[in-house]
C-alpha cells in the first residue's frame, strides 16, 4: 500500500532524525507526535518585530 | 526540633536541624547516616526513590566526617549532612543512568560541579535518585523503564510528578536531608510540590550545570529540594558561584542566603498573581482555598500585597517553551537517537519524534517570542520583592487515575513560566488536601533575588508550620 502524504512526511522526518524504519507503528506515532507539536507551533506569533533577537543570542566575552 | 526527634529517628531531621546538632556535637554523622540507611532499607523497596544506594561509601564518609568534626569542628553547615543526587548528575566512577537502558552502563570520569562542591563542604552522598528517563517528560506514565516509577512518600497510591521525582520521594521519606534535582519546565518544583517540600529553581545561570545531563541548554536549571527554605539557604551558600566551565554561569557575587532569612515580610511588597489559576485554568477549589489562605498569612505578617497581572496565559508560555525544549534535546541527544532509539522508553521516544517536527525557523521564532515574554514577565515581577502564584493547580492524582490525568496535572501547573523567563522560583507547601496529600504554591522573585525569596518562604513556613508535618511511617 502506498503511504499517504502524512506518512510520507513522517518518514521524511524520521529519516532526518536518523531513524531508518519500515515500522508502520513507529510511522503512525511520528504522525501523532508531529501533529501534537504542530498544534503548539501554529500558535506562535506571526508578527514579532524584526529587531527582536532570540533569547539565546550569541554572546562574545572578550 | 526537640531531642525526642533524634531519639526516635535522626533521619527525620531537616538539614538545618541536623547541622545545628552536629555543630553542637549532639549528633554524629555516623548516627545520622546509619539512620538514613536504615530507613532506605526499610522503605525504599516500596518507594523506588533510588537507582543506586551507596551504603558502604556513605558510612565510611560518615566515620571520616565524625573524626574530623570531633578533632576540629565542622567545615560548615553541610559537613556530615546526607544528600542525594538525581541520577543525571555525573559521579566519577559511579554509573549515571538517567533511568535509561540507553545509558544504563554509563560511568562518568568526573564529578558534576555541584556534587564536587557538596563533597568539598563535607556532605555525604547517600545515593543516586530515580528519575524520568533522561530527566525529561510531559507526565507520561514511563512504566517501561529499567526501574519502577517512584511512589509518593505520603501515600504510595499517589503520583510523584516531574523528572526529579525520586529526589522528591527521597527527601520526604527521610532518605537524605538534601536532594539535588534539575528543572527544565518544573522538574524540581513539581516533585517538591507533591511531597510538601521546598523546591528551589534558582535564577537561570546561578547554579552550575556542568556534569548534569542536559535536556535543554537555554532552559535547564539545577536546584535543591529540602524540607524548608532555611535548608535551601544553607545549601545555596555552598552550591552557588561562578563556574568557568558553564558558559551560562553568572559571575555575580554570591550573597549569604541565610543571613537575612529571619527578617520577616513586614514592609515587603508581595505581588499576587491570579490569572493562571482563575482565568487560564479552573483550579481545584482546595488549591484556590490554599492560595487565599496564603494571601491572608502574608497580610497578617505585615506584607504589602498588590495584585499583578501578565498578558500571556500559561498555555502561551508552554507553547513558547515546548519547541525550544524539544529541539535542543534532539540536538543534544541526536547521536543517542540515531544509535540507541530502540533502547529508550516510549515517552522519551515520543519526545524526540515530536522534536523532529520543529523547523529551524520555528525554533528561532520560539526564542524570539521568549525574549518578549521574559521582558513582560520581568516587568511585573521586578515591581515586587516577591510574587505569589500557583504551582500545581489540581490535586495530586492517584496512580489509578491514569496517564491522561497525569498529563493534565502537569499541564495545569504554572512552573514553566519561570523557565521561560529565567526568574528564581520556589514551590512551597501550602497545606494538605482532603486526601492528606500536600498542596503547593509558588513564590517568585526578581533575578538573583534568591535571598529575599527564601526570606519570604521562611516567614510563611514558620507562620504555618506545614513543613513540620511528615509522611506517616
Amino acid at each position: 500500500m502506498m503511504p499517504g502524504p502524512k506518512d510520507a512526511e513522517a518518514l521524511a522526518l524520521l529519516l532526518r532524525a536518523g531513524i531508518e524504519t519500515a515500522d508502520h507503528a513507529l510511522v503512525a506515532r511520528m504522525v501523532i507526535a508531529a501533529e501534537a507539536m504542530r498544534a503548539g507551533l501554529d500558535r506562535q506569533p506571526r508578527d514579532l518585530p524584526a529587531g527582536l533577537e532570540p533569547a539565546s543570542a550569541f554572546v562574545v566575552r572578550p | 526540633m526537640p531531642d525526642t526527634a533524634i531519639a526516635t529517628d535522626p533521619a527525620r531531621l531537616g538539614l538545618a536541624e541536623a547541622a545545628a546538632l552536629i555543630a553542637r556535637r549532639s549528633l554524629s554523622p555516623v548516627e545520622l547516616v546509619r539512620a538514613v540507611l536504615d530507613r532506605i532499607a526499610r522503605r525504599d523497596a516500596a518507594l523506588h526513590a533510588h537507582i543506586t544506594v551507596l551504603a558502604e561509601p556513605a558510612m565510611a564518609a560518615a566515620r571520616a566526617a565524625e573524626a574530623e568534626i570531633m578533632a576540629s569542628g565542622p567545615r560548615g553547615p553541610l559537613h556530615g549532612i546526607p544528600y542525594g543526587l538525581k541520577d543525571n548528575y555525573d559521579t566519577a566512577g559511579l554509573r549515571t543512568t538517567v533511568a535509561s537502558r540507553a545509558r544504563w552502563d554509563h560511568v562518568p570520569a568526573t564529578d558534576a560541579t555541584l556534587h564536587a562542591r557538596l563533597q568539598a563542604a563535607g556532605g555525604i552522598l547517600i545515593g543516586k535518585h530515580n528519575t524520568w528517563e533522561y530527566g525529561t517528560g510531559l507526565g507520561d506514565l514511563q512504566d517501561d523503564l529499567p526501574v519502577p516509577a517512584p511512589r509518593n512518600a505520603w501515600n504510595p497510591d499517589y503520583y510523584t510528578a516531574g523528572s526529579s521525582n525520586g529526589t522528591g520521594v527521597a527527601v520526604a521519606a527521610g532518605f537524605c536531608a538534601l536532594g539535588l534535582g534539575s528543572d527544565t519546565g518544573g522538574s524540581v518544583r513539581m516533585p517538591a510540590a507533591v511531597h510538601g517540600l521546598h523546591g528551589l529553581k534558582p535564577t537561570y545561570g546561578r547554579l552550575s550545570r556542568v556534569g548534569i545531563l542536559p535536556n535543554a541548554y537555554t532552559l535547564d536549571v539545577a536546584g535543591p529540594l529540602t524540607r524548608r527554605a532555611r535548608d535551601a539557604a544553607l545549601a545555596m551558600n555552598v552550591l552557588a558561584g561562578h563556574d568557568p566551565l558553564d558558559p551560562t554561569s553568572l559571575t555575580a557575587p554570591v550573597p549569604d542566603h541565610a543571613a537575612g532569612i529571619e527578617a520577616g515580610v513586614a514592609g515587603l511588597t508581595i505581588g499576587v498573581l491570579r490569572r493562571f489559576h482563575e482565568r487560564d485554568f479552573a483550579a481545584d477549589p482546595e488549591v484556590m482555598a490554599a492560595f487565599e489562605g496564603a494571601v491572608a498569612v502574608f497580610r497578617a505578617l505585615g506584607a504589602r500585597l498588590v495584585e499583578i497581572d501578565l498578558p500571556d496565559s500559561v498555555q502561551s508560555y508552554r507553547d513558547c517553551m515546548r519547541p525550544i525544549s524539544a529541539a535542543e534535546a534532539l540536538s543534544i541527544h541526536g547521536a543517542d537517537v540515531r544509535e540507541k532509539f530502540p533502547l529508550m522508553g516510549r515517552a522519551l521516544q515520543d519526545k524526540f519524534l515530536g522534536a523532529a517536527a520543529v523547523t529551524g525557523a520555528e525554533y528561532v521564532t520560539a526564542q524570539r517570542w521568549r525574549r518578549q515574554m521574559a521582558a513582560t514577565t520581568d516587568a511585573a515581577i521586578r515591581s515586587c520583592d516577591a510574587v505569589l502564584m500557583p504551582c500545581a493547580m489540581t490535586r495530586v492524582p492517584r496512580w489509578s487515575e491514569g496517564e491522561a490525568r497525569f498529563r493534565e496535572f502537569m499541564m495545569a501547573s504554572a512552573t514553566c513560566v519561570l523557565n521561560v523567563s529565567g526568574h528564581p522560583a520556589a514551590s512551597i507547601c501550602a497545606g494538605f488536601d482532603s486526601a492528606g496529600l500536600p498542596l503547593s504554591l509558588q513564590l517568585v522573585a526578581p533575578y538573583l533575588g534568591e535571598p529575599t525569596l527564601l526570606r519570604v518562604a521562611h516567614a510563611f513556613e514558620e507562620a504555618t508550620g506545614f513543613w513540620r508535618r511528615l509522611p506517616a511511617e
